[in-house]
């Protein structure tokens, strides 16, 4: 078995009626780049801190390298954090700033100053000891943020949007940063974060939240590919959700009706007659404009032009049980057919892209 | 349009003449040669400041009302950042009315807490000078706790939880974060204190006693008899003096734009 | 949102015991403030005496001296009457001025307004002075008129009516200024352009949208000004001479020839007026019109 760095029993975290975290159970293996993945309000930053010991579960346990630390005040707890808006203490130098930690640890002054150092060009800001934040620009600041978590040599590394104040090319540049330095300490991270694109490049494991429910909990591929419910589907990007019934299985193979026209899928272990919701991303779907065995009719709304893709908008099904729908379709040569708003099409994609989700409740 | 622009302008420039022109008027006529006004000047001289400074009543009252405004501005500051500590980020009904008590005596008419503070002192037979630091606290206490309000207010309260996360307990956090962050606004606070309570006059017309006599008081009763009035002007400018050099450090301390909404009463 | 109220949570409360830091300011205003004051409300319904501070006898007689007296009664017609011209011409002197101020680039716009509350921390003792000096009857403004001929005895322009409005108006007027000039400063430059650009011309868009707007300041300059007003009897002794009187100067008198029941009254007579202007100034600006904005 590996060993796990942190856990979550049964965790549970009300605000008056609100419920933040409901009974929520983890486990995140040693080195492990762990993801909390989810829109605002979901329980991802309730759960961060109630590791780091800001937040009091309502019951539930919390533990760090198999110790129990529920009810041990953050400063007592083995962990670093980087907040979202870096908090570095404006009225210290960079090097005090790391070194803080290390003060309250009482570690002697010589290695102190070893260890400052050491950790400032590891994020490659050697020379920066004697400025203060306010002279750092974002980048800069995140990675003192960085250091200061990382020089305590911390059970685990706790990371709350730390990428959420930079600006889009320099965020590319700390996802990167971010992981190298996780790789080189091996260091457990749970790194909260909206934003589905960098929990899926930077992560190890992937936890989709919802209402302070985790989802779904898989490797980002298989969090992206395989969605196993309507709100994972629906914030990694797949709004295509469509519900019908198995009309037939042929060997590996089965049939669905969707209302608006059939497609294939692969044998879900669902029988002929019951019903279904699937779903498929928007890149696996093509477009023709003649009718035949399968594919879902529908009109186009939009076609939205996106450099390396096309967006075309559908709406398919009967007026009163409308199906938006959305294809993207790579734009690969000027030949490529021109999709006219308001025209009939028939949409289609092969057997393996569609997915199965779970019943609405 | 440019007849209202003008317009604007005249108001201005009369308010100021009419709110700094008797200051400049009494820093002027403080080195006048004679005991009186003549027009024009007839030249320049020291000899109030010189009399001022040989007047051992009002120096005595001087160095009265110096202990007193130190004494008022370091209980101020005790109170006023411990109630700003208390709720700087309190929200709700009970912490708004405890704010409130705490800025009542901002606009509260001075001269009815002298009154009350006097009674009250005739009846636990508390000595006067007791009375009128106890007065001159609570007029001064919502100037420090509006000044530390500000400062917690202006900083993150992340930073204490990085603090903590850094392995400070609530002591060493408040100490080496929290204390530095909000430390200009308390010495300013405290500036704003000492200058309230030194030039205050109407709670201090009850509170004083001989040989306890702040400066204002004293002055007050050389305005009552004539001549030798221009001894008031000296003494004043000095007072004046003060207050430019108390200004000058609190905009070094907090920036003169923390000070400008700082005193907003009400 | 549950964020917000978790650091709350945290925030002082696990640090030191909450009581601790509340404890000593809220005890000391309780015993020095609310008690002082609660104990002077008592004694204004008890009987006066010769040789205690008071008889341990309930009456009304206080007040109802106070009501049925015409001196008092005048005193408090002129008291009102000062008052309110102070406001009004505090309110239409410091708009304007405030407006320059609030146009000025953020500097110098703070800048003026310390200029302006410099004079605030001078005593009023020293201020009220630079008026008798200016227009006493040895005075700079006298000595000026009879040296150029214009007059030829000595105005008597102190000690009147119109000296102490005069006073009490020069040493309240930044209070009036600094609250309108701040609270223009905050108002967003696009209202008034969004107005323009929906055809107010200057007048109706100051009218519509910057005097509304402007109403906190308003307000809180008023309360201020009326408040101080009522109770700056330093200015008004000055000023106004041994003989002049305002509701605040009789309370004076009455501690000095120790009737304390009588001022304890006055007092009270007092703040019941300063609470009722402060209601009348309310309804009049009406600032809850811009809550939740900051002015």
């Amino acid at each position: 078995m590996t060993e796990v760095d942190v856990s979550l029993r049964a965790v549970r975290k009300s605000y008056g009626d609100v419920v933040a975290v409901a009974d929520l159970t983890l486990d995140i293996p040693r080195g492990a780049f762990f993801s909390l993945l989810g829109p605002s309000g979901c329980g991802k930053t309730t759960t961060l801190r109630i590791v780091a010991g800001f937040a009091r579960p309502d019951c539930g346990d919390v533990l760090i390298r198999g110790q129990r630390v529920t009810e041990v005040p953050p400063y007592r707890r083995d962990y670093g954090m980087v907040f979202q808006n870096f908090a570095l203490f404006p009225h210290m130098s960079i090097a005090d700033n790391v070194a803080f930690g290390l003060r309250m640890r009482r570690v002697d002054r010589g290695s102190i100053k070893r260890q400052v150092s050491e950790s400032l060009a590891l994020v490659k800001l050697a020379g920066y000891e004697h400025r203060f934040p306010n002279q750092l620009s974002g980048g800069q600041q995140q990675r003192v943020a960085l250091a200061r978590a990382l020089v305590l040599r911390p059970a685990v590394l706790l990371l709350d949007e730390p990428l959420g104040a930079l600006d889009a090319k320099l965020r590319e540049e700390m996802q990167v940063e971010i992981r190298d330095l996780q790789r080189q300490f091996a260091i457990s991270t749970i790194f909260v974060t909206h934003d589905q694109d960098e929990a899926l490049t930077m992560s190890d494991a992937v936890a989709v939240m919802n209402h302070g429910v985790i989802e779904q909990l898989g490797t980002p591929r298989e969090v992206f590919e395989r969605p196993r419910t309507e709100f994972v589907a629906r914030f990694m990007g797949a709004g295509n959700i469509m519900e019908g019934r198995v009309v037939a299985t042929n060997g590996a193979v089965q049939t669905l009706d969707l209302g608006a026209g059939s497609v294939r899928a692969r044998d879900s272990g669902k029988r002929s007659g019951e019903r279904v919701l699937v779903t498929v991303r928007p890149e696996n779907v093509s477009l023709a404009r003649e009718a035949g065995d399968l594919g879902v009719r529908a009109n186009v709304v939009s076609v939205v032009y996106h450099g390396a893709t096309t967006h075309v908008h559908l709406v398919a099904g009967p007026a009163d049980a409308v199906m938006p729908m959305v294809a993207h379709l790579p734009n690969r040569s000027a030949s490529d057919t021109e999709w006219q708003r308001g025209e009939t099409v028939y949409c289609r994609w092969n057997e393996e892209s569609t997915i199965f989700l779970a019943d609405r409740p | 349009m440019i007849a209202g622009r003008l317009l604007l302008y005249l108001a201005f420039g009369l308010c100021l003449a009419l709110v700094l022109g008797p200051i400049a008027v009494i820093i002027g006529i403080s080195f006048s040669p004679i005991d009186g006004f003549a027009f024009p000047p007839t030249g320049l001289s020291l000899r109030w400041y010189a009399s001022f400074l040989a007047s051992e009543k009002l120096l005595d009252s001087l160095l009265f009302s110096f202990r007193t405004a130190l004494t008022v501005a370091v209980l101020s500051l005790i109170l006023g950042t411990l109630a700003a500590l208390a709720l700087a980020r309190r929200r709700g009904l009970l912490a708004a009315s405890i704010q409130s008590l705490f800025m009542a005596p901002m606009v509260f008419p001075t001269i009815i807490l002298g009154l009350a503070i006097l009674l009250f002192v005739r009846v636990i037979s508390a000595p006067l000078w007791l009375g009128l630091i106890v007065a001159h606290v609570l007029i001064s206490t919502p100037y420090c706790f509006r000044m530390v309000t500000g400062s917690l207010q202006a900083f993150d309260p992340t930073l204490e939880e990085a603090s903590q996360s850094l392995g400070a307990g609530p002591i060493r956090t408040f100490a080496y974060v929290i204390l530095p962050l909000i430390w200009p606004g308390m010495m300013a606070g405290a500036l704003f204190a000492f200058i309230v309570s030194f030039g205050e006059n109407n709670a201090a017309l009850f509170l004083t006693s001989p040989g306890y006599s702040t400066m204002p008081i004293e002055l007050l009763g050389f305005l009552q008899f004539p001549g030798n009035q221009l001894i008031v002007a000296a003494a004043s400018t000095v007072q004046v003096g003060l207050i430019v050099v108390l200004i000058v450090l609190m905009e070094r301390l907090v920036g003169l734009a923390r000070i400008v909404r700082g005193d907003r009463r009400g | 949102m549950s964020v917000l109220t978790d650091k709350q949570r945290l925030s002082w409360r696990r640090y030191v015991g909450e009581g601790a830091v509340l404890g000593p300011p809220l005890v000391f205003f309780t015993a020095c403030f609310i008690l002082p004051l609660l104990y002077l409300f008592v004694v204004s319904f008890l009987e006066p005496s010769q040789v205690e501070l008071y008889e341990k006898q309930l009456t009304i007689d206080n007040y109802g001296r106070v009501v049925t007296d015409e001196f008092y009664l005048m005193i408090i017609g002129r008291t009102l009457l000062a008052t309110a011209l102070v406001l009004v011409i505090s309110l239409l002197l410091a708009y304007p001025a405030a407006m320059v101020i609030a146009r000025f680039e953020p500097k110098w716009r703070i800048r003026m307004l310390a200029l302006l509350l410099f004079p605030l921390m001078v005593s009023n003792v020293v201020r009220a002075y630079g008026w008798i000096s200016i227009l006493g009857r040895r005075g700079i403004a006298n000595t000026i008129l009879l040296d150029l001929g214009f007059i030829e005895a000595p105005l008597a322009l102190l000690y009147s009516f119109n000296a102490v409005v005069l006073g009490l108006l020069t040493i309240l007027l930044p209070y009036m200024i600094i609250s309108i000039a701040n609270a223009l400063a905050a108002i967003d430059r696009s209202y008034t352009e969004a107005a323009e650009s929906l055809g107010a011309g200057p007048f109706r868009t100051f009218w519509h949208v910057t005097l509304p707007l402007s109403s906190p300041g308003v307000a809180s300059g008023c309360l201020i000004v009326f408040f101080l007003a009522l109770s700056a009897y330093v200015t008004i002794s000055l000023l106004g001479g041994p003989r002049f009187k305002l509701l605040v100067s009789l309370v004076f008198d009455t501690v000095v020839t120790l009737q304390w029941p009588r001022a304890a009254a006055l007092s009270f007579i007092l703040l019941l007026l300063a609470l009722a202007g402060g209601a009348v100034i309310l309804a009049l600006t009406r600032p809850q019109r811009v809550r939740g904005r900051r002015a």
